[in-house]
C-alpha cells in the first residue's frame, strides 16, 4: 500500500488540517482523507500524528469539537474551525506562500 | 478562555480520556472497512488499519500531552508509578523510610529544644533590653550577686529602667488538701513589672509589698492555680498557706510565663535593711532593663563604673570583683545551648549519612533500571521529564519519612522536654511541636528529598543508551560509580567526626565519673525539711527540732550515722561568705570567701566525709570549726591550722578539725575552701538537708525516717527523698545526656556508613562478576582477588578518615566547653576510633569482597 509518498515537512500539518476544515466540520479520519485527497496521494499523514495536532489546534482554540453522528450513522466527534482558526489559517497560507516562494527562488525554479 | 478550558480539561480527564478512545476506534474501524473494500481479508484489513495509524497508546499519550496543564496529571502519573515502584522493592522502601524517619525525627526533635530554649524569643516585651546581671569574680567566673551590690546597681545605674533580684525558694502548701512542697520564685516587686507581666486575673506586686512588715501575698503561676484550685476565679482576695502563713492570691500569671516550668508562685522578697551593707554572700539573681536605646556595652560601663565607685567604699575586699552582663535570652539558654548546638550539628550528620546511603541505593537501583530508562528515552521521554519520575520517587520517600518521623519527633519532643525539666533548665515547658518545628521537618524532608533523588535521577537520565539496550554491564568507570565513591567518602568522613566527638564526650565523662565528690555516696540517703517559720521562730526551737529527729533517727535499726546540713554538696547552692583568720595583718587578708556549711554532729559522719586531722563536731560544740583541705592548702600554707581562730560574721571560731575536699559548686568544679560551723541555739538553718547513712536499705530506711518525722510533726511536708547516689548522678546528669545522644548519634552514623559501604562494595562485585570471573578463569588466585576488592573499600575508608579527621580537628573545638579533662585534639581519641571505623568498614568490605574472590568463572562466564 505505501508508495513513494513525500514526507510531511515540519509543521505543516497544522495548515493542512485547518485547510481540510475550511468548508465543512469533519471527523478525524475524514480529515486523514481529506488531506490525501487533496494532495492527490502524495502526501502522507501518519494517520495517528493527526490526533495529537487536532488536540493541540483544539487547546489554541483554533477549532473545536462536538460528538455527532458520521455518514454511517455511527457516533463521531467532528471539528469545527473557528474565528481565531480561520484567521490563523489565512496567516499561515500567506507564510507558505512566501516560504514556497521563496524556495523556489533559491532552487531557480520560479 | 485557555486556562478555564484546560482547567476543565483536568477535572474531567477520565471522560476526556474515554472520548479519545472511542474517536481513535472509530478511526480505526472506517480505515478497515475502506481496506476491505479495497479487497483485503477481514484480518489484513485490521492489520493494515493498525499499522497506517500508528503506535495507539503513543499516539494517545501524545494527544494527551497536548492538553493544557498535562504537567499536573503527568505529576500525579509519576506520583503513583513512583509508588507503584517503591511498592515493588519493600525492602528498599523500608529502609530507607525508616533511615530517613529516624533522621528527620531526631532532627526535628532535638531542633525542637534549639527553638524552644535558643531562637524563640523570651515571652516577655521588648525581651532585648533584659539583661541577666552578675558579679564576677577572677576563677570564679559569673557568680550571683551580692544584696549591697544590687542595691548599689539600683540607686546609681540611670541607664536602666530598673533592677530586680529574685532567689528560687520551696514552701509547704497547705491548707487545701496534701501538704505540698511546692517551688517558686522570690522576687522583688518590681520584677513583674520589668518583665512587663500582664495578670490573667487580679494584679502584680505592688511597690511597697516587697518591705518589712508588709502584708504578705502571693502571684499565682497559672498552672498552680489551676492544679491546686482548679482555675477558680474566686481566688483572688483569698488567702493560702504557705509554710503556715496565710498568704493573700493578688493575681495570677499567664500559662509559662515563669521561666522554669516548675515554678508555680511568686513573693515578694523582702531583704533585710543590713543588706544594705551586705557585700559577701552571693545569693541573688538580678534581672535589669535598659532604657530603650542603650546598648548592651553602655551598660556594662556604666555598672563598671559604679563599681569603680562603690571600690572605694570597701577597700578591704572588693579589688577582684567586678560586674557583667548579658542578654536575659542568652543567660536562660546559656545551660542547654552549647549542647543541644552540638547536638543538632551531629543529628544532621546522621541524616546526612542517612541520605547518602538512599542516594547510593538509588543509583544502584537506577544503574539496574538503566534499560528501562533507555527505553523511556528512546521512545522520546525528555531528560526532564524521566528526572521529574525519578524525583517524585524520591519525595514520595521524603514525605513518607518526614510523617513516620514527625512521629519520631512528637514522641522524642516529649522525652526531652521531660529530660529537659527533670534538669531543671529554663524554659523548657517552650519545647513543643510548634509550625516552626513542624516547618523544619518539611524543609528538612523536602531537602533531603531533593539531596538524595537529585544525583541518581540526573545520572539516570542519561543512560548510556546502546550499552543498556544491549544489556552489557557498564564499566566500573561510570559517572555513577564516581558519584558512589565520593557518597561513601563523605558518609566515612562525617561518621569519624561523630565518632571523635562521641569519644571526647565519653572519655570527659568517664573522667567527671571518675571525680570523687569529696563524699561517699553509697548507703546513704537523704531528704529536705522546711521548718515553717510560725511554728519554729527561733534558733533554739529548729536546733532543738533537729536534735530530736537525730536522736530518734539514729535509733532506727541499721542506722550508721545522722546529721542535718543547711546544704547538700554538688548543687552549687552551698552559701558562701567572707572570712579573716585573726592574727593576720589586714593587708594579708584581701577579703577571703569560703563557702559555708552549717551541721549538727554527725552530718559529716553521715556523707561520708573522711577527717584528715583533728575532732570532728561533737553535742554541745558551739564555736568549734572544721575547714575542707582546700581552705588548708590555700590559706594556711606552712601553718597547722588546727587550734587557730577564723572570724566569719564578727564572730571566732577556733578550728578542731581538717575534712577532706567536698566539691560543693558541682563535681565538675574544683573544690573551693570550706568552713564547717555547728548548729547550735544561736544558728540553725530553717531549711534542712537530712542526711542517714545506714546498712539497711534506703527504702525501708525511708519509710522508717519518714514514720519518724510524721510522729514529730505531721504537718511538716518532706521533699527531695533520694539516695546520696541519686544526688551524685543528678550533678552529672546534663553530661549524661549529652554524651548518651551523642554516642547514639554516633553509633546510628557508624552502622550507616558500614552498611553503605557494604552496599557500594557488594554492588561493584556484582556488576564486576563477569570480569572477576575471567580473571579466575585466566589463573588470578582468589586471594588477589580479595585483596583487590578490599583494597578498593579501604581506599574509599582511608580518604573518607583523612577528610574527617581534618574536619574534626576543626569541629571539635566547638566541643569544648563541654569537655572536661580531655583535649578536643585528643590523639588517643582520633587514634582510636580511625581504627574502629577502619575495623568495622573492613568488615562491612569483607563480605563482597569474600563472595568476589568465590566467584565461580564458569558461571560468571554464563552470566554473558
Amino acid at each position: 500500500m505505501p508508495q513513494n509518498k513525500a514526507d510531511l515537512l515540519q509543521g505543516t500539518l497544522d495548515l493542512l488540517i485547518l485547510k481540510s476544515l475550511q468548508n465543512e466540520p469533519m471527523h478525524g479520519f475524514g480529515i486523514s482523507l481529506r488531506i490525501q485527497q487533496m494532495s492527490k496521494e502524495m502526501l502522507t499523514v501518519e494517520q495517528g500524528s493527526l490526533y495529537p495536532a487536532l488536540y493541540r489546534l483544539e487547546d489554541q482554540g483554533w477549532i473545536k469539537s462536538e460528538w455527532g453522528v458520521s455518514e454511517n450513522n455511527r457516533k463521531a466527534k467532528f471539528y469545527t474551525l473557528t474565528t481565531s482558526g480561520r484567521k490563523q489559517l489565512a496567516t499561515e497560507e500567506q507564510s507558505w506562500a512566501k516560504l514556497s516562494l521563496a524556495i523556489n527562488h533559491v532552487l531557480g525554479n520560479a | 478562555m485557555i486556562f478555564i478550558r484546560r482547567l476543565r480539561a483536568l477535572f474531567r480527564k477520565d471522560q476526556l480520556d474515554s472520548e479519545m478512545n472511542d474517536e481513535m476506534r472509530l478511526h480505526l474501524e472506517l480505515q478497515t472497512e475502506r481496506n476491505r473494500a479495497a479487497g483485503m481479508s477481514a484480518e489484513d484489513a485490521r492489520f493494515t488499519a493498525l499499522r497506517q495509524f500508528g503506535n495507539v497508546a503513543s499516539v494517545q499519550e501524545q494527544a494527551r500531552e497536548q492538553r493544557g496543564f498535562i504537567w499536573m496529571e503527568q505529576m500525579g502519573q509519576d506520583f503513583r508509578f513512583g509508588a507503584r515502584q517503591l511498592r515493588r522493592n519493600p525492602g528498599f522502601t523500608a529502609t530507607a523510610i525508616a533511615t530517613l524517619a529516624l533522621g528527620i525525627g531526631a532532627t526535628t526533635a532535638i531542633f525542637s529544644v534549639v527553638n524552644g530554649v535558643l531562637l524563640k524569643p523570651l515571652p516577655y516585651a521588648e525581651p532585648a533590653q533584659l539583661v541577666q546581671v552578675f558579679e564576677t569574680w577572677g576563677p570564679g567566673g559569673h557568680n550571683p550577686a551580692s544584696p549591697g551590690a544590687m542595691l548599689d546597681w539600683r540607686e546609681q545605674g540611670t541607664l536602666f529602667e530598673g533592677f530586680a533580684a529574685y532567689t528560687n525558694v520551696a514552701l509547704n502548701l497547705t491548707g487545701t488538701g496534701e501538704p505540698e512542697r511546692v517551688n517558686g520564685v522570690r522576687m522583688t516587686a518590681n520584677a513583674l513589672h520589668l518583665l512587663r507581666a500582664r495578670p490573667v486575673l487580679g494584679r502584680l506586686l505592688a511597690a511597697d509589698e516587697d518591705q518589712a512588715g508588709a502584708p504578705k501575698v502571693v502571684v499565682l503561676a497559672h498552672s498552680l492555680w489551676q492544679r491546686r484550685f482548679g482555675g477558680d476565679p474566686a481566688i483572688i482576695g483569698q488567702s493560702v498557706q504557705f509554710n503556715g502563713e496565710s498568704h493573700t492570691v493578688v493575681g495570677i500569671l499567664p500559662p509559662g510565663f515563669l521561666a522554669q516550668s516548675t515554678q508555680e508562685f511568686v513573693i515578694p522578697f523582702v531583704f533585710p535593711k543590713q543588706w544594705r551593707e551586705q557585700r559577701a554572700g552571693h545569693f541573688l539573681q538580678v534581672i535589669g532593663r535598659l532604657k530603650p536605646g542603650v546598648s548592651l556595652e553602655q551598660g556594662r560601663a556604666e555598672l563598671a563604673a559604679i563599681r569603680q565607685r562603690t571600690d572605694a567604699l570597701y577597700p578591704a575586699w572588693k579589688k577582684s570583683w567586678g560586674t557583667d552582663l548579658v542578654p536575659l535570652q542568652e543567660h536562660l539558654a546559656s545551660e542547654l545551648k552549647p549542647a543541644f548546638l552540638v547536638l543538632l550539628a551531629a543529628v544532621g550528620c546522621v541524616l546526612l549519612i542517612g541520605c547518602a546511603n538512599i542516594a547510593n541505593l538509588l543509583l544502584a537501583k537506577a544503574a539496574t533500571r538503566g534499560k528501562e530508562m533507555a527505553v523511556r528515552a528512546a521512545l522520546g521521554a525528555s531528560r526532564g521529564r524521566i528526572v521529574r519520575q525519578l524525583l517524585s520517587e524520591s519525595l514520595l520517600l521524603a514525605l513518607a519519612g518526614a510523617v513516620l518521623g514527625l512521629l519520631v519527633a512528637v514522641w522524642g519532643v516529649d522525652a526531652l522536654r521531660r529530660t529537659v525539666i527533670a534538669l531543671n533548665a529554663p524554659r523548657a515547658h517552650e519545647i513543643v511541636v510548634d509550625p516552626v518545628v513542624l516547618g523544619f521537618a518539611l524543609g528538612a524532608a523536602m531537602l533531603t528529598g531533593l539531596g538524595f533523588g537529585l544525583v541518581p535521577a540526573w545520572h539516570a537520565a542519561r543512560p548510556q543508551l546502546r550499552d543498556a539496550l544491549q544489556g552489557a554491564p557498564r564499566g566500573s568507570t561510570g559517572t555513577g560509580d564516581r558519584t558512589r565513591h565520593l557518597l561513601i567518602v563523605g558518609e566515612v568522613a562525617l561518621a569519624f567526626i561523630l565518632l571523635v566527638g562521641a569519644g571526647l564526650t565519653l572519655i570527659s565523662f568517664y573522667r567527671v565519673m571518675r571525680e570523687s565528690p569529696g563524699f561517699d555516696p553509697h548507703q546513704g540517703v537523704t531528704m529536705q525539711l522546711s521548718l515553717p517559720e510560725q511554728k519554729y521562730r527561733n534558733n533554739a526551737q529548729r536546733a532543738d527540732f533537729y536534735a530530736r529527729l537525730l536522736e530518734r533517727v539514729a535509733a532506727l535499726p541499721g542506722v550508721e550515722a545522722a546529721g542535718v546540713g543547711n546544704a547538700l554538696s554538688l548543687q552549687g547552692e552551698t552559701p558562701d561568705q567572707f572570712f579573716r583568720i585573726p592574727g593576720r595583718s589586714p593587708q594579708a587578708e584581701p577579703g577571703y570567701a569560703a563557702d559555708y556549711i552549717n551541721c549538727t554532729p554527725g552530718f559529716l559522719e553521715a556523707l561520708g566525709v573522711p577527717l584528715r586531722r583533728g575532732r570532728t563536731f561533737a553535742r554541745g560544740d558551739t564555736n568549734a570549726a572544721l575547714i575542707g583541705a582546700a581552705m588548708e592548702r590555700e590559706h594556711f600554707v606552712g601553718e597547722d591550722p588546727l587550734g587557730r581562730q577564723v572570724a566569719l560574721d564578727n564572730q571566732t571560731w577556733e578550728i578542731v578539725g581538717i575534712v577532706g575536699d567536698l566539691r560543693t559548686r558541682g563535681i565538675t568544679r574544683p573544690a573551693r575552701p570550706v568552713v564547717f560551723r555547728p548548729i547550735s541555739a544561736a544558728d540553725a538553718p530553717r531549711l534542712g538537708h537530712l542526711v542517714v547513712r545506714s546498712t539497711s536499705g534506703n527504702a525501708s530506711l525511708v519509710a522508717a525516717i519518714r514514720e519518724v518525722l510524721r510522729d514529730l510533726d505531721p504537718a511538716l511536708p518532706i521533699a527531695a527523698v533520694r539516695t546520696l547516689e541519686d544526688v551524685v548522678e543528678g550533678s552529672v546528669a546534663r553530661g549524661r545526656l549529652t554524651f548518651l545522644l551523642l554516642a547514639a548519634f554516633a553509633g546510628t552514623a557508624l552502622l550507616l556508613a558500614a552498611i553503605g559501604l557494604y552496599g557500594v562494595i557488594a554492588y561493584t562485585v556484582t556488576q564486576r562478576t563477569r570480569e572477576i570471573g575471567i580473571r579466575l578463569a585466566l589463573g588470578a588466585s582468589p586471594r588477589r582477588v580479595l585483596r583487590q576488592v578490599l583494597g578498593q573499600g579501604l581506599k574509599l575508608v582511608v580518604l573518607g578518615l583523612i577528610l574527617g579527621a581534618l574536619g574534626a580537628a576543626g569541629l571539635t573545638r566547638l566541643l569544648a566547653s563541654l569537655l572536661y579533662q580531655v583535649s578536643p585534639a585528643d590523639p588517643l581519641v582520633f587514634g582510636g576510633m580511625a581504627l574502629l571505623l577502619l575495623a568495622v568498614a573492613l568488615a562491612a568490605a569483607w563480605l563482597p569482597a569474600r563472595r568476589a574472590a568465590k566467584v565461580d568463572p564458569m558461571v560468571a562466564l554464563r552470566v554473558e
